[in-house]
């Protein structure tokens, strides 16, 4: 709620908003600590929120959000404002988002888990080890509690990278398209037509829960 | 429309991204192809379940740990450190190392006097008493010889003598020792043996200078 009151703010009174978010970097860049503290409250639900969605775990993606304040303030001196300070934030973020993935693939490669079957498992089954893609319930499993919510994280964790992180960033942080575009360096008729085979996806993958809504 | 082209425009419609005309033109052609109308409720029903997923909220706590790791990592000169409140993690931790570093060196100190008061230096099952006044040596020497314990002199003539206690029969020997007034003596001999069971407690006189 606090989220979009403030984006609805910084429409209203754009100029505001960005000179406070130039006060800010500009403290940020004199290694002030108290403005590293008010970076922290300011983005820490959303570039944790960004890295559970990606990663599936909540260990991970707390390990790796407090990876992201440490290079964002490491590097704030490369930050050339032209864009706002939270685009450049979720661009760091995805990006560690994607390194870790990749880092995950690769020690679950030498662990012998095959992650793209365990991507391409059917309904039937019940759970993968794989430390990226999390567990994949049965449709009967809505009878026992299971949330919605739940199943739809659960099911976007098995799209591919490229497509949950547009559905992540378009459909679940609410980014424009604009903003999407500089934070994955993709052209917009990429990232709309990409976005659509992802939404796809996951209605096939959500049909079976969503018929009885 | 061709059926192609509308099936990759139904999420840029439910978006709002698509021009009047085109819009226009992908109604008609939904209106007329069953299978792109079945796609585009799936894609709203989606949508409609999707995006009210509530935003995620941080773990409790998370704004500490990324201090604490910026401490850590060096982020922060000192100076930096001293000017916020965030500072109450590592100064507590300064706090608490110098903390440690007084209680032990106030424990080292202590159990120095204390070894120092009681004269008393141990190996595996040996201990030395010494500045025994000659009295208090006379009163360990006869309850040695009374309970048959082995005793030999030491190496200085005069100098004090070695008295062999079997570890079964330490009890019994110092309930003498408290009997006989050297209860203080007690606590300077655990009551450990080597591996053949036996206390060695080297005597010493107090010197004579």
């Amino acid at each position: 709620m606090t989220v979009y009151l403030f984006e609805t703010y910084s429409l209203l009174v754009g100029y505001e908003i960005s000179r406070d978010e130039t006060e800010l970097v500009d403290a940020l860049k004199r290694g002030e600590p108290k403005a590293f503290e008010q970076l922290i409250k300011s983005h820490q639900d959303r570039v944790y929120g960004l890295c559970l969605r990606m990663l599936s775990s909540s260990t991970e993606a707390e390990d790796l959000a407090q990876d992201v304040f440490i290079t964002v303030f490491k590097s704030i001196g490369n930050f050339r404002a032209e864009s706002r300070l939270s685009t450049w934030i979720y661009r760091i973020t995805r990006n560690h988002c994607l390194n870790r993935i990749k880092f995950l693939k690769r020690r679950a490669a030498g662990k012998k888990i095959p992650l793209d079957a365990a991507r391409n498992l059917n309904w039937s089954d019940q759970q993968t080890n794989d430390p990226v893609v999390s567990r994949v319930y049965r449709p009967d499993r809505l009878a026992e509690g299971m949330q919605m919510e739940e199943i739809i994280q659960e099911q976007i964790a098995c799209l591919g990278e490229d497509h949950r992180e547009l559905v992540i960033l378009r459909d679940l942080e609410h980014l424009s398209y604009e903003e999407i575009q500089e934070i994955t360096g993709l052209p917009k008729g990429t990232i709309k037509s990409r976005l659509h085979r992802a939404r796809v996806e996951l209605a096939r993958r959500m049909a079976p829960y969503l018929s009885d809504e | 429309m061709d059926h192609e082209k509308a099936k990759t425009l139904l999420s840029d419609y439910l978006d709002g991204e698509l021009d009047k005309q085109v819009v226009l033109d992908l109604e008609e052609h939904l209106s007329r192809c069953s299978e792109c109308s079945s796609m585009l409720a799936s894609l709203q029903q989606l949508l409609g379940v999707v995006r009210k997923i509530p935003p995620v909220r941080v773990p409790e706590n998370f704004a500490r740990k990324v201090r604490r790791r910026a401490y850590k990592t060096g982020l922060f000169g000192k100076a930096g450190a001293r000017s916020t409140q965030s500072m109450t993690v590592p100064f507590v931790g300064m706090w608490a190392t110098w903390g440690m570093m007084l209680v032990l060196g106030l424990v080292l100190i202590i159990v120095f006097v204390a070894q120092h008061q009681m004269n008393m230096f141990t190996s595996q099952g040996q201990f030395v008493l010494t500045e025994l006044s000659p009295a208090q040596l006379h009163t360990l020497e006869s309850q040695a010889r009374e309970l048959d314990f082995h005793i030999s002199p030491t190496r200085i003539p005069n100098r004090g003598l070695i008295i062999l206690v079997p570890r079964n029969r330490w009890t019994q020997f110092r309930r003498r020792l408290k009997e006989h007034g050297l209860k203080e003596l007690i606590p300077a001999i655990a009551p450990a043996a080597d591996k053949a069971g036996i206390i060695h407690l080297l005597l010493l006189k107090a010197s004579d200078g």
